[in-house]
């Protein structure tokens, strides 16, 4: 008997390249999840900039939604600190 | 006016009754103390002729001198005894007359009984009607004494001789005929009584009594009739005659004759005879508005006219021999309650096209029909008081038809809250039924009524547990539509809906039927009138969604509406927390069935998962219902789904290119990779979820099959380039195949699951170049298969045990596999079919030898064709349907047993901290302790157990306590 398999229908899930359950310092929604002004997960609410290189992972080790950081970032009073361990907040350069 | 005051009237019968035919002689002594007492009452009363015969002259027999000195009384006497001896009766018995009953006319026997006065006869009676000299207002005579003392003689006769006979007739005839009988004997009697008065003395009285004298000795005929005929027995006799007359007349019989004869007869009678008169609704309803009006009044049956003609004979016979009067009216009465109501039946139970002409049908029939009996019937059976009034005033006035209208109106609705059920089930071909229940329920009193029954009749037709889900909400939406036809304010419907919603949110499967039936392709849509769901899905459901989409946009009211002119106040049977926004249809009842929307949301999305893994070409049902219930529950609620679905576009997209840029798509102009050297590679799809807003999905782990792997491990990478920093992970239970197989004698090629394309793939041999060729006969065949045992098999392909057995079973059942004889739980490939003779079936045998060459020869692509392999594919199929159902046990069996581990450690700390415990107790800590509830019963539990005593676990110990061993 000869088996060809023609056509494999797949079912996957895509999860952030990130340690499983970590959860966003600001909104604690997991990030494969959506921040709270999001409605679509992936590339509506991206840990990143779409085609920029720019995780958002920062130097110190903490990562947040993008939005939520974004949101923090850009008030006056965040003075641009890691909203966790209140360091200046430097985005990580990706390698890649 | 002391004319007709009944009182007196009747005493001085009494009196009459006792005296007058007492002997003579002692009238004069008695008279005048007797009589004191009613002198002044009655105008016929004796006492002024007394007074004559004592004081006035006996001698002067002309009339109008007034009071001579004496009276002779000799003369007086000799005229008396004359006069009574020609009228007393002869004593002949009842039997006599009742003989003579069937005569045509019973000449002989009166002429014998009323032979002519003689002459000398014929002058006492002239000498008494003059022989007293009245005073200018008196009006009694002799002759009016005469009469008094013959109605006491028609009593004394009857009662001796008739009475009797009568009695005895109730003994000997049968009902029907008996009552005709009496009234025939009766009229019989009354005429050998009255006739002689009528023919021969009252030619002697004065003109204008004569009248008045007759009806007085009727009156003592009718008297003495009732009180010898008990009344108890005769009303039952003629409400027989009645009603079977009334049948006739009021046109009930036919139908009910019509309804006996098939559908065809009906058409052809109605063909052949052009019945002008007709009482039935079809008939009428068919007929041009004019037409209508005419259609009861003329024409008349013969069968019709003549029962007429013969009821109304009978009661003149009853009237005339004084069973009439109010007595028997209160039987006609009583009949014709019962004959409306008969009609009613008869005539409307099933006749429920819309629009419903029943109401104004039924009024016609009351105002032509019913009410012109009454009235016929009425103008006969009058009060015997109106005799005398001789009025013409009409028995029935306009108000006493409308009433009956009114009555027939409430009948008609009782008839259809019985039939409610089934009007409901007819729906919506019953529309009309509904709408005559409309002008019903106006009445707070219906109303209840009709919430009551309806209520008892489902509870025993639809609330129990033979009765589908499916079916009670079918017949929900049935009753909500229905019910907003036939009061729109709801609060019926409110009140019927309430033990229904409550038996359907106790049901588990509600809510999985109600999704499957909103997320169904409404394909009935052409032909919804006829049949809107027929079979398991309710696909109506997403009908209405998208319906009612468009009139919630047109009419967008709602209670708080102030300008609203045309509020009305709830109806007073309204519950106290009724409410009704205008927009509530059949959709927001279904749904509002559970309490909270989450449940519901929660199983859609179970059912969306389902249907959206399905490999199909587009979503679009999908889509638009999810856009539709959006409208209903808010954006917010279905984030989730809206996710989903946005998944399964997304990947679609991101399939193509991730495919494009791995080189997977197979186009002739690409040069292909080097890697796949193959001259045929699978495509590989998928699908990519994000799993936070998938329902939870079963997983099941296996290693695929080397080459999807690999394939698998590309596509990743290519996923991981489209998307930076996103990784994908393989749900490797879930998804669809499409395998070809390649057997010796035929081919195979379906969608199957990936666990069945593995297992089968596992099957494929090492070689598997050599057992492609078509020429491999059945004895090589046996050689170059290899056998799998489930075992090896699972460790193999690390697949659990059963779920290895259901891709083999799934494939035995597909006639590829079957298991090995040897032992049980081992699988070799089937590489060509056995012939029928192998097999051991029954079917014919050149047959089977056919089958077995064309298949043998038919190696061209696709599985065999059906008629090669009928009784095979029975088999087969049955197989596989077990096979599933094997499979789906035993994969719940597991899941069960997996929770049950679970369960397992909170059991081993209970019976570590407490000590041993009776199985009872264990169930109820369970109970309280396992969150989200402890999901199996006693005897699984008990079983469980059972399993862990086998392993040594537990032990059971005095009084079944189990306890754990250390």
């Amino acid at each position: 008997m000869k088996v060809i398999l023609k056509e494999w229908n797949a079912v996957a899930t895509w999860h952030w390249d990130m340690p499983e359950d970590e959860v966003c310092g600001i909104c604690r929604v997991q990030f494969d999840g959506t921040c709270p002004t999001c409605k679509f997960p992936g590339d509506d609410c991206a840990l990143r900039e779409l085609h920029t290189v720019n995780l958002l992972i920062g130097k110190c080790g903490h990562s947040f939604h993008m939005h939520c950081l974004m949101t923090w970032i850009q008030q006056e009073t965040s003075k641009g600190l890691c909203p966790m361990c209140r360091q200046k907040f430097e985005w990580v350069q990706d390698e890649k | 006016m002391i004319n007709s005051n009944p009182l007196n009237v009747g005493r001085r019968r009494v009196f009459g009754s006792v005296f007058s035919p007492a002997p003579f002689e002692a009238r004069s002594s008695g008279r005048g103390v007797d009589h004191g007492n009613t002198q002044a009452a009655s105008p016929f009363h004796p006492d002024a002729s007394f007074s004559t015969i004592r004081t006035g002259s006996f001698n002067s027999p002309q009339p109008g001198k007034s009071f001579s000195s004496t009276l002779d009384r000799e003369t007086w006497n000799q005229a008396w005894c004359l006069a009574s001896d020609f009228l007393s009766l002869p004593h002949e018995g009842f039997a006599e007359v009742y003989n003579a009953r069937g005569r045509v006319e019973s000449k002989g026997k009166a002429s014998r009984w009323h032979r002519p006065p003689s002459q000398e006869v014929a002058e006492a009676l002239s000498y008494l009607a003059c022989s007293e000299s009245s005073e200018t207002s008196s009006e009694l005579n002799g002759l009016h004494e005469l009469l008094l003392w013959y109605g006491g003689e028609i009593r004394r006769h009857f009662l001796a001789n008739m009475r009797q006979g009568l009695h005895e007739l109730f003994r000997r005839e049968d009902h029907e005929e008996l009552i005709r009988s009496i009234v025939e004997c009766l009229q019989l009697a009354r005429r050998m009584y009255l006739t002689p008065v009528a023919n021969h003395v009252l030619e002697f009285a004065e003109a204008e009594y004569r009248e008045k004298l007759m009806a007085q000795l009727q009156r003592v005929f009718h008297t003495v009739v009732s009180y010898s005929l008990p009344w108890s027995k005769i009303s039952p006799l003629i409400s027989v005659v009645l009603a079977k007359e009334a049948l006739i007349i009021l046109g009930i019989d036919t139908l009910l004759k019509e309804g006996d004869m098939d559908a065809n007869d009906r058409d052809d009678d109605a063909m052949e005879v052009d019945r002008r008169y007709s009482v039935f609704y079809d008939h009428w309803r068919n007929e041009s508005p004019e037409g209508r009006e005419r259609m009861m009044i003329e024409g008349e049956d013969n069968h019709v006219t003549t029962a007429r003609e013969r009821l109304l004979m009978f009661l003149q016979g009853l009237q005339q021999v004084g069973l009439g009067g109010d007595k028997t009216q209160k039987v006609f009465a009583s009949v014709m309650n019962i004959m409306m109501t008969e009609f009613i039946r008869a005539a409307y139970t099933g006749k429920r096209e819309a629009p419903s002409l029943v109401p104004q049908h039924l009024r016609h029939w009351v105002e032509d029909v019913f009410a012109r009996l009454v009235v016929q019937v009425l103008a006969i059976i009058h009060h015997p008081r109106m005799v005398d009034q001789s009025t013409n005033i009409l028995n029935v006035s306009f108000s006493d038809v409308e009433k009956w209208q009114e009555m027939g109106i409430a009948r008609l609705g009782t008839l259809r809250t019985s039939e409610l059920f089934d009007v409901i089930v007819e729906w919506p071909a019953s529309t009309g039924a509904i709408e005559d229940l409309r002008h019903f329920t106006t009445y707070p009193a219906a109303r209840s009524y009709l919430t009551q029954n309806f209520i008892t009749v489902l509870n025993q037709r639809l609330l129990h547990p033979g009765a589908s889900t499916l079916e009670i909400l079918q017949l929900y939406i049935a009753i909500i539509r229905a019910f907003n036809l036939m009061d729109p304010k709801g609060v019926i419907l409110d009140r019927i809906a309430r033990p229904i919603r409550r038996y359907l949110r106790d049901r588990d499967d509600t809510i999985k039927v109600i999704v499957s039936g909103l997320l169904a392709e409404p394909t009935s849509i052409p032909n919804r009138g006829a049949l809107p769901s027929t079979h398991d899905t309710l696909a109506e459901l997403s009908t209405e969604l998208s319906k009612a989409h468009q009139l919630s946009i047109e009419n967008n009211t709602s209670e708080l509406d102030w300008d609203d002119m045309n509020w009305m106040p709830d109806p007073v049977d309204a519950a106290p927390d009724f409410s009704k926004s205008k927009g509530t249809d059949v959709i927001d009842s279904v749904v509002s069935l559970f309490d909270s929307k989450e449940t519901f949301v929660k199983e859609l999305q179970t059912m969306l998962s389902d249907r959206l893994l399905q490999n199909r070409d587009n979503y679009d049902q999908e889509i638009s219902v999810l856009e539709l219930l959006k409208i209903r529950f808010g954006e917010s609620t279905l984030q989730a789904c809206e996710v989903m679905l946005r998944d399964i576009s997304d990947s679609r997209r991101v399939d193509a290119s991730i495919r494009r840029d791995q080189g997977l798509v197979k186009l002739p102009t690409r040069p292909r990779p080097k890697r796949s050297a193959h001259a045929s590679f699978p495509d590989l799809h998928a699908k990519i979820l994000s799993r936070f807003f998938w329902p939870t999905i079963p997983e099941q782990e296996f290693k695929i099959p080397d080459e999807i792997a690999a394939l698998q491990q590309r596509y990743a990478a290519g996923f991981e380039a489209l998307k930076a920093s996103r990784k994908l992970t393989w749900l490797n239970g879930l998804g669809q195949v499409l395998v070809e197989l390649k057997l010796a004698d035929r081919e195979f090629s379906d969608h199957v699951t990936t666990w069945q394309a593995t297992v089968i793939h596992a099957f494929q041999s090492d070689s598997s170049s050599s057992s492609s060729s078509s020429s491999s006969s059945a004895s090589e065949e046996t050689n170059s298969t290899t056998e799998r045992s489930i075992s090896s098999l699972a460790e193999q392909l690390s697949m659990t045990p059963s779920l290895v057995r259901s891709a083999c079973l799934f494939w035995v059942g597909k006639r590829i596999l079957a298991e090995s004889s040897s032992s049980s739980d081992t699988y070799h490939v089937l590489e060509s079919l056995p012939t029928e003779e192998e097999e051991h079936s029954s079917t014919t045998h050149h047959a089977g030898q056919q089958a077995g060459q064309s298949a043998g020869t038919n190696t061209s692509t696709g599985p065999p064709d059906n008629t090669t392999l009928t009784t095979s594919a029975a088999d087969a199929a049955a197989a596989a349907e077990a096979a599933a159902a094997a499979a789906a046990k035993e994969s719940a069996d597991a899941a069960a047993m997996e929770k049950m581990n679970l369960y397992w450690q909170f059991i081993m700390g209970m019976l570590t901290n407490q000590g041993a415990m009776p199985l009872q107790r264990i169930v109820m800590m369970l109970k309280i302790v396992v969150p989200g509830g402890f999901p199996f019963s006693n005897e699984e539990l008990r079983e469980f157990l059972a399993g862990m005593v086998a392993k040594g676990k537990v032990e059971i110990v005095s009084g079944g306590n189990y306890k754990l061993i250390h």
